[in-house]
């Protein structure tokens, strides 16, 4: 009966999907399969037992980290059971995955990494089929009834579209309509805007002039044509827009001009020069996975003129027009030979250039995939006279944002960065989700966030202590509207004073948003809101007391992200010449923007 | 007959003055008018720096108060809570949360100015400070070194105050308000001189003076009574007496070869130097220490009052040389090159000389180092001393040495440097370094920090398994260009020690603090919790190493109970001045040039229930002597020219099975 209402629920609110996805998505979202279920069950649990086995097979090859590994991933307390196909503990497995991302050495080991990913997909699965059990079938009815209904909704539920869709991709199911939500929201959720003018400075220090001579040596309409090709080209960059991204499109532009060239074929020697333009470029591009080229293009323009001809008196005007008439195939075979010699030295330069630019950009790009941040979709644009740059963080929804445009900057911006509410609980899903925290955590993490810690969170002042367990699949979500930010941290269970209580629950407050000279204020506009997530479970007065204290301290009334501070000196220092100009907020969106002090 | 007699003599006397008439004609001190320049008294402020007086009166002031102060007189003790108050309410201004003025760009100077004149002769720079330290005086305070400014204005007793108006006229002279008369102290004032007499100078509408205000008598010590210049009485001589003082507590800097601008190693050179050596000494300048703790200090540098006495009386008098058999046996300070700790397991220095030029603003270098190959060693170590040593000392403004777990083979990233330092910068594991003039920070031999009651035990500070070591330079330009290669020696225990001592740097940017320009006491507060930092445990602070700029003026730290103490609060101007604890460690009058990391006499127990309340001032007006541009707001930055405000400890976490661990009654009153 229940699964019945769902679907009548469902099927009324089938007319008003097309205020957030237009596209009849009721009928895309098929029926049940359980072989599928079944399938996916034995292929992450194989696959995440084959990885631990290659990572620890590994490992034995050098015994001496091997201990430090085992215990750093607590090695004893699921892996080894895991393997032997003995019992394991789902609960201890979610805890150790956020400690697959970090910063050290080894954190983006070919075999770490395939051990986190096939843990993930392991536990994303079970968290999504665990709850339902037998009885999965009813639960994708349920599920996909809910995406519909956020889908209808006239403001656009995104952390419910996002939720829901997470869902049915972790089971596998429902594929077309999980994929026609992902082409919806296919957009950016993180966008920053530099002025392209910022550029300006770096593309000019690309730019060179070189001059060559070389002594050619050439066969052309079948002579051979030697001389001397004086050469001068000037390469400079410039930022593009090719209609789909920007890129850093270099151009090689110059002349090579031979004077005397000498082209001797049996009894006739032709000597006569030539002058050729040459235009070439080559664009570097982001290829998902680090920076690449094209292929370099180049044109060149030959035009010729003979000058005198040596030849018995008989043949001397047959070989003079012969070379007249051939003059232009000449040319064309000249104009190759120098494209074919300008591509290659352009690719010879190219490659260099754009590993010098990967190897500026390891760093970051290493440090995020160590992390789990590494984009699953990165675009960039010319827009006016600034570089827009999306990013859609990875996540199991693969959800971006709608698209959409955005304000121009103004005269005296620089940067702006959008973000939208579907953004940073991506960012941070991965070492957060199931991870378990202690106070001295929480306390560090406001440290980090305001530079220094509340009364709450002054560890050892009150006898309480506790520690809390992410919730695996949105631990945190922030939602923007005109109003301001309301954060929600979730749970799954809480030990208070080394009891546990397995209520999960939701911890929430808004915060309007406001720019001063001295960084963003936040400041609270509700009280600290704590509720069970499961209807059957109300929570303790004791946890739910001891929740909304700590948490209300966790963000004072009002504060400041005064503990974000990068170390003095080095390239760093470079970004103090900025100051944050403004902050907005929308409906889903929030708009910084930043200007040189 | 008491108070209220005495109060009937004060009162007879105001009536009496008043129907003089024409009263200034009569008054003490009224005939005098402003002493131009050339005579303008001498004065002392806490830095040893000379001014004169003039220098403090300017059109933007509408009034200068000169308040005679003392560290002993109960009467100023007294009166200083309401010169606080009338400092505050004369100058109060609404300042946004870096604690800028909010209503105009550019601060143009308090519009009283208030000046605390110390007169007792033997008073001395750090004596004067740290009376103003420890009664939280907000103004600026400064010596009448020679009793120029008392004769001057013929001031006669402690308490007094004068009050002249922006033309440098005198206005009013006496007691503060009507509560304490000579041998009493009335319950409360009734009549508020020192108010009255601002609020007209300083009111927009043209407002007559209520009477009687131009003469109400103060009631402290008499001045002359106290100002006499103590002779030269004894017979020290420079080889019996002097010398062993020197040997003992200068010659470590002022010997051949050495920091100290001269020697003192022998009796010329001490005779050529006895007027400086009289300066100083009284100032307690020299030797450097401007500490003060209620604690005490293990490594004080200060000395004792005996030598003090003797050294101020050998100068003040005849300088005798004496009899040199007397002399002591000189010391042998071993040559330059060999290191303070001893013979080193392990010397690093920067793979290449790093090129500094002659002129210019340089941002930090960070040079990785390796050790053991990049490898760093396969176990825990622990460092029993270690000592980090300039290449070029006259370009290097410091250097930390901090472990460092990133790659070797390459320049320091962004990326890397975020890892090292975390985004609050706190990550850091600084194993040691250099500042110029902290000789035992820079050789820090950890067996110093163990008291008697410890000895046989052993210390050291643990080095990480698999660290490298990362050099943080931050070099200063003087005009040469030169190429540095500091390195650092590292002596290691054989094995883990009894005592482990840790180092907690909570250094953070300070993205709230504006100095503004002409603001002669802009503070700000930090509040370091251990029990954060070390899981809720309880800690034995050994020692604290304070850091600010050049625009510095005074620091304290006090255990506190940081209940209620939120940032909010932290944050309200008006209360840095209030004392919420006990004093750990005050430096009176900061002082760039002696950055010492100050050692407690015995560990100092910190409980979970406590933190450390650290308060910084800063004087950023013409008048700071070391200030390099007064017009400027002041922004938190690495640059000497900018300023800093962090702290460093070094402590131990208490063992379980330590009795002190479980302490939490330990809380300090508020």
């Amino acid at each position: 009966m229940k699964t019945k209402l769902l679907f009548l629920s469902a099927i009324l609110s089938h007319s008003l999907w097309a205020a957030c996805l237009p596209v009849e998505t009721y009928r895309l979202a098929g029926s049940y399969d359980r072989y599928t279920t079944q399938n996916r069950l034995r292929f992450f649990e194989g696959n995440l037992r084959k990885a631990l086995v290659r990572f620890d097979d590994q490992l034995k090859t050098t015994p001496e980290i091997r201990e430090g590994w085992h215990a750093y991933l607590k090695w004893d307390l699921w892996a080894e059971s895991f393997i032997a196909d003995s019992a394991w503990e789902i609960a201890q497995m979610k805890r150790v995955s956020s400690f697959f991302y970090d910063t050290e050495d080894g954190f983006n080991h070919p075999l770490f990494v395939a051990v986190r990913s096939a843990l993930e997909d392991f536990l994303d699965f079970d968290e999504a089929v665990r709850p339902y059990g037998e009885r999965l079938n009813e639960g994708f009815r349920e599920h996909v009834t809910k995406l519909h209904a956020a889908l209808a909704a006239p403001a656009c539920d995104f952390a419910a579209i996002d939720a829901e869709v997470t869902w049915l991709a972790n089971i596998g199911q429902a594929t077309a309509l999980v994929r026609a939500v992902r082409n919806a929201y296919s957009s950016a959720n993180v966008v920053l805007r530099a002025r392209k003018s910022l550029l300006d400075e770096p593309l000019k220090k690309m730019e060179k002039t070189q001059s060559d001579v070389q002594r050619s040596g050439n066969r052309i309409q079948g002579a051979w044509v030697v001389g001397n090709a004086y050469s001068n080209t000037r390469s400079r960059a410039e930022v593009i827009d090719t209609g789909s991204e920007a890129r850093i499109r270099i151009y090689v532009e110059g002349t090579v001009h031979s004077p005397q060239s000498v082209a001797t074929k049996g009894p006739a020697t032709l000597v006569s020069s030539a002058n050729s333009r040459l235009t070439a470029h080559s664009d570097v591009y982001w290829n998902g996975e680090e920076f690449a080229f094209t292929p370099p293009q180049a044109t060149v323009q030959t035009s010729s003129q003979l000058r005198s001809v040596q030849a018995p008196p008989i043949i001397r005007r047959i070989a003079a027009n012969q070379a007249r008439k051939k003059r232009h195939l000449a040319e064309a075979e000249g104009s190759a030979i120098i494209k074919k010699q300008a591509i290659e030295k352009m690719r010879a330069e190219m490659i260099p250039a754009v590993a010098e630019l990967n190897s500026q950009a390891s760093d970051i790009l290493v440090l995020m995939r160590k992390t789990g941040t590494f984009p699953a979709g990165l675009r960039s644009a010319l827009v006016g006279d600034f570089i827009q740059i999306g990013f859609v963080p990875d996540s199991a929804s693969g959800l971006g944002a709608p698209a959409r445009a955005f304000t121009p900057l103004r005269k005296n911006e620089e940067f702006g960065i959008s973000v939208h509410d579907t953004a940073l609980g991506k960012f941070v899903r991965r070492t957060l989700g199931g991870a378990r925290w202690t106070d001295v955590q929480f306390a560090q993490l406001q440290k980090e966030l305001t530079g220094s810690n509340s009364e709450e969170f002054m560890i050892g002042l009150d006898q309480d202590r506790w520690k809390a367990d992410w919730d695996w699949n949105h631990p945190v979500r922030v939602e923007f509207s005109a109003l301001g930010a309301t954060f929600r941290y979730r749970f799954s269970q809480l030990n208070l004073n080394g009891t546990e209580h397995e209520t999960p629950f939701e911890v929430r407050s808004t915060f309007a948003v406001k720019p001063t000279s001295l960084g963003i204020e936040f400041e609270r506009t509700s009280e600290v809101k704590v509720d069970s997530l499961d209807p059957q479970k109300p929570l303790s007065a004791d946890v739910e007391n001891l929740v909304a204290r700590k948490f209300r301290g966790l963000f004072e009334d009002t504060f400041y992200l005064d503990g974000i501070q990068f170390p003095q000196g080095g390239d760093l220092d470079a970004l103090s010449k900025y100051e944050l100009a403004d902050v907005q907020l929308e409906d889903h969106w929030m708009h910084m923007v930043v200007r040189k002090q | 007959m008491g108070y209220i007699g005495s109060t009937t003599r004060g009162a007879f006397l105001f009536l009496g003055l008043f129907f003089l008439g024409s009263a200034e004609a009569t008054l003490p001190g009224s005939a005098i008018s402003r002493a131009n320049s050339a005579d303008s008294p001498h004065l002392r402020d806490i830095y040893g720096t000379t001014h004169t007086f003039d220098e403090f009166q300017d059109a933007r002031t509408k009034a200068t108060v000169i308040v005679i102060l003392d560290d002993k007189c109960p009467v100023v003790q007294q009166i200083v809570p309401k010169l606080r108050a009338l400092y505050a309410k004369y100058n109060a201004f609404k300042r946004d949360r870096a604690g800028r003025p909010v209503d105009f760009e550019k601060y143009p100077g308090d519009p009283v100015r208030f000046l605390g004149i110390y007169v007792k002769p033997d008073m001395g720079a750090k004596t004067m400070a740290t009376h103003a330290l420890e009664k939280h005086i907000p103004f600026r305070i400064l010596h009448d070194t020679d009793g120029e400014l008392v004769n001057t204005y013929k001031l006669s007793r402690l308490s007094e105050t004068l009050v002249l108006d922006s033309d440098g006229n005198e206005v009013y002279r006496g007691a503060i308000d009507d509560q304490n008369v000579q041998g009493a102290m009335k319950p409360k004032a009734t009549q508020h001189y020192l108010d009255d007499v601002l609020s007209h100078l300083t009111s927009d509408e043209a407002k007559s003076l209520p009477s009687p205000h131009t003469y109400t008598p103060a009631v402290g010590c008499v001045i002359s009574s106290i100002v006499s210049r103590p002779k030269a009485t004894t017979s020290y001589t420079y080889y019996k007496d002097v010398a062993p003082i020197l040997q003992k507590r200068c010659e470590k800097c002022h010997r051949e070869g050495e920091v100290g601008p001269m020697p003192f190693q022998s009796y010329d050179d001490a005779a050529a130097y006895a007027g400086m050596i009289e300066e100083v000494v009284l100032d307690r300048r020299m030797p450097p220490w401007p500490g003060i703790s209620d604690h005490g200090f293990r490594n004080s540098e200060e000395l004792t009052e005996e030598e003090r006495r003797i050294l101020l009386d050998w100068a003040r008098g005849d300088q005798a040389a004496g009899n040199p058999a007397d002399a002591p046996t000189p010391l042998d300070w071993g040559g330059p090159k060999e290191w303070k700790i001893g013979e080193p397991d392990f010397v690093f220095k920067m793979p290449k000389p790093q090129e500094v030029p002659a002129t210019g603003v340089l941002q930090y270098v960070y040079v990785p180092i390796a050790v053991n190959g990049g490898k760093g060693f396969p176990e825990d170590r622990y460092i029993e001393a270690i000592e980090t040593r300039p290449g070029v000392p006259e370009v290097v403004h410091h250097i930390q040495i901090h472990e460092y777990h990133g790659p070797v083979d390459k320049a320091l990233t962004p990326v890397d440097q975020i890892i090292m330092y975390g985004l609050s910068v706190e990550n850091a594991r600084l194993l040691g370094s250099y500042t110029p003039g902290n000789a035992e920070e820079n050789a820090r031999i950890y067996s110093r920090y163990l008291t008697g009651k410890e000895s046989g035990k052993t210390v050291g500070m643990k080095m990480s398994k698999g660290a490298n070591l990362m050099l943080e330079l931050h070099y200063t330009t003087n005009g040469t260009a030169a190429k540095d290669q500091s390195s650092v020696a590292i002596r290691f225990a054989k094995k883990k020690p009894d005592l482990v001592l840790e180092t907690w740097f909570p250094f953070r940017k300070r993205t709230d603090m504006i100095i503004p320009s002409n603001l002669e006491n802009h503070s700000l507060q930090d509040l370091y919790h251990f029990g954060s930092h070390t899981n809720g445990k309880s800690v034995l602070l050994h020692g604290a190493r304070p850091h600010l700029h050049s625009r510095g003026k005074s620091y304290r730290l006090e255990i506190v109970d940081p209940r209620g103490l939120s940032n909010k609060v932290l944050t309200d101007f008006s209360k840095h001045d209030e004392f919420r604890g006990e004093l750990l460690l005050g430096l009176p009058a900061w002082d760039f040039s002696w950055q010492h990391l100050y050692r407690f006499k015995e560990p100092v127990l910190i409980t979970p229930q406590q933190a450390l309340l650290a308060t910084a001032y800063w004087d950023n007006t013409e008048h700071n002597p070391r200030n390099p541009d007064f017009r400027e707001d002041v922004k938190w930055g690495q640059q000497t020219e900018q300023e800093m405000f962090n702290t460093l400890f070094i402590y131990e976490i208490l063992k379980e099975s330590d009795p002190r661990a479980n302490v939490t009654d330990q809380l300090v009153s508020r």
